[in-house]
């Protein structure tokens, strides 16, 4: 059996809500064998991003780990320092954030901040740095990179920004992205195209992703694996044929019925 | 007629460097006419980066049209007093693409729903009609009473995207313009609110103007369909017409990735910059033509 790039183990967390210990986690366990994509779907609210930023430990402060463990390349990220984790994210581990108007910097330039990711993480030198920003953003379809480059983040569409945020997460060819929703915001040519890109990457790269959506056609063409979570427990995991053929829990064969509406 | 777009443009320079004029623009809206009935239900779709956003924001005034003009219930908004506007700030209301940038960080959602309502005194005299109503709405978009007190960070993408819409009915606005309004919701969810909007279309013949990039949705909920691409609209029908009948090259495109799932590679670039006309090929179809 492949050897697992990311385990999560029995993870659990909670929020402090009107002075109630409410768990957003509760005792979820997954797993991301190397070189797979595995899909983390579910309701609104039932706590997707919240696995996917306490795997790189950025969760808002009100949030807290109480329990479990976080195993990337057979280290426990739970226990590295807040420095070390700035040396992974980015570098080991790529994010796109499921709301890219927010993640950006507002008084910078998207291109500026892509080579602020290349110059922490890669050795290229300027002139490497402004070919590979160009080179990133054809590859996620835009068609005029340079006006991009120089735009800000609030001068691009909706679309384009979320491109940008995918561009930015692979800038420094990292093992594992972690995309929330990459393509809630895109036609289905471009999201066709960021399957396109997602495959390439994984033979190219050697590159894992752990796709959060809630778009079950596009788990069924890019995801190895599903997990299906509910007001934050898992509550069914497994090959994706599988899981979207047969689905065995309420939750999932109930989601797998509205589609067909 | 309830909107009507009339050669309205909006171009945005492109930086051409240091103390240069700039000499390239994005053209983000270039010369779109569109009318919409009260009580219809139009969509709007296209490429992303097409314009639709900036369309959705000069329509709310958010910033000026370079030429054209857009009339409200037969009066030309450009031209409105300050009374006229908040008048019309109540009655026409946008679901941005992005909710957390609209909800204010310093407020609880409560503090949020109730601001919205200081435009409207006549409806919310105490403030017990406030709750009431407030309650109401939240639970029409699958929320709960007790997150009231909660501020915007401290929820889930689609719950914010839900507490978006749910502000924007707390007006009964004539006009709802619904940016993705529903892109980040699981399909159950999803569900509720279209079932929600058409419901509110039935008891109180709301318009909406709905943009998305979710073709499936967009066929369940509109009537007509506007396509657009690079700046302008190529194709107006009625929803089942253009599913059945596309007649730009852009729609057959977009439809035909939308069935195969694909990245469809353009042999021939489609092109929309020479001087072009609307022209109503089969009645009540239009498509752009060279
Ligand atoms: N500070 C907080 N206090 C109380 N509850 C919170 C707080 N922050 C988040 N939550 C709740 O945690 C739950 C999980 O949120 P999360 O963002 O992980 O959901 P999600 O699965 O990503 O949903 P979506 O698909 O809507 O993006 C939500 O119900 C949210 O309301
Ligand atoms: N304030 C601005 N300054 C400069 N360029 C802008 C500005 N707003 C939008 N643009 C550009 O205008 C074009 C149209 O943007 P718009 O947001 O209207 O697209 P859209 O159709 O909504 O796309 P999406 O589906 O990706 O949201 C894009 O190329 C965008 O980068
Ligand atoms: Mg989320
Ligand atoms: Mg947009």
């Amino acid at each position: 059996m492949a050897e697992n790039l990311l385990s999560i183990k029995n993870l659990t967390v909670t929020v402090n809500d009107i002075n109630i210990e409410k768990k957003l986690i509760n005792d979820i366990s997954l797993e991301i064998p190397a070189l797979s994509i595995v899909a983390l779907v579910g309701g609104s609210g039932s706590g997707k991003t919240t696995t996917g930023l306490s795997i790189l430990r950025l969760l808002p402060p009100a949030l807290k780990i109480s329990q479990g463990e976080i195993i990337f390349s057979g280290i426990n990220i739970l226990e590295k320092t807040e420095d070390q984790m700035r040396g992974l994210r980015g570098k080991e581990i790529g994010m796109v954030f499921q709301e890219p108007l927010v993640a950006f910097n507002p008084v910078f330039s998207v291109g500026y901040q892509i080579n602020e990711v290349l110059e922490c993480h890669t050795t290229l030198n300027r002139q490497l740095r402004q070919a590979r920003i160009l080179d990133l953003l054809q590859r996620v379809g835009i068609d005029d990179p340079k006006r991009v480059a120089q735009n800000y983040p609030h001068q691009l569409s909706g679309g384009l920004r979320q491109r940008v945020m995918i561009a930015q997460a692979i800038a420094a060819s990292p093992k594992l992205i972690i995309a929330d929703e990459p393509t809630s915001n895109l036609d289905v040519t471009l999201q066709a195209k960021i399957m396109d890109l997602f495959r390439t990457l994984r033979k190219e790269l050697n590159l894992s992703i752990l796709l959060i959506t809630h778009d079950l056609g596009l788990v069924s063409h890019l995801a190895d694996q599903v997990v299906v979570m509910q007001q934050g427990k898992v509550v069914e995991a497994g090959a994706t044929d599988q899981v979207l053929t047969h689905p065995k829990h309420v939750y999932t064969q109930q989601l797998i019925e509205t589609v067909k509406i | 007629m309830l909107l009507q777009l009339k050669n309205i443009k909006k171009y945005f320079p492109i930086a051409g460097g240091f103390l240069k004029a700039p000499t390239r623009f994005v053209k983000a809206v270039n010369d779109i006419n569109l009318d919409i009935l009260a009580g219809e239900n139009i969509s709007l779709v296209g490429e992303s980066g097409c314009g639709k956003t900036t369309l959705a924001r000069l329509v709310m005034l958010l910033m000026p049209l370079d030429s054209g003009s857009i009339i409200f219930d037969g009066q030309d908004i450009t031209k409105f007093s300050p009374r006229e506007l908040r008048n019309y700030r109540k009655n026409v209301q946008l679901v941005f693409q992005d909710p957390y940038s609209s909800l204010d960080p310093r407020f609880t959602i409560r503090r949020v729903m109730k601001e919205a309502m200081t435009l409207d005194v006549k409806n919310y005299k105490s403030e017990s009609d406030k709750e009431a109503r407030i309650e109401e709405l939240l639970r029409a978009v699958g929320l709960k009473a007790e997150m009231l007190n909660r501020y915007p960070h401290e929820f889930s993408g689609g719950e914010r995207q839900r507490i978006a819409i749910a502000r924007s009915l707390v007006l009964n606005p004539k006009l709802l313009i619904l940016d993705e309004a529903v892109s980040s919701l699981d399909v159950i969810i999803q569900e509720q609110i279209i079932q929600l909007l058409k419901k509110l279309q039935q008891d109180f013949g709301l318009t909406y103007l709905f943009i998305s990039h979710n073709l499936k949705v967009v066929r369940k909920i509109s009537h007509k369909i506007a396509v657009m691409y690079r700046g302008k609209i190529v194709e107006l029908a009625k929803t089942d017409e253009l599913f059945k009948n596309p007649l730009h090259p852009y729609t057959k495109e977009l439809l035909s990735a939308a069935i195969n799932y694909k990245s469809i590679l353009r042999d021939k670039d489609i092109d929309v910059s020479k001087r072009t006309e609307l022209i109503e090929k089969i009645p009540g179809h239009f498509v752009l033509i060279n």
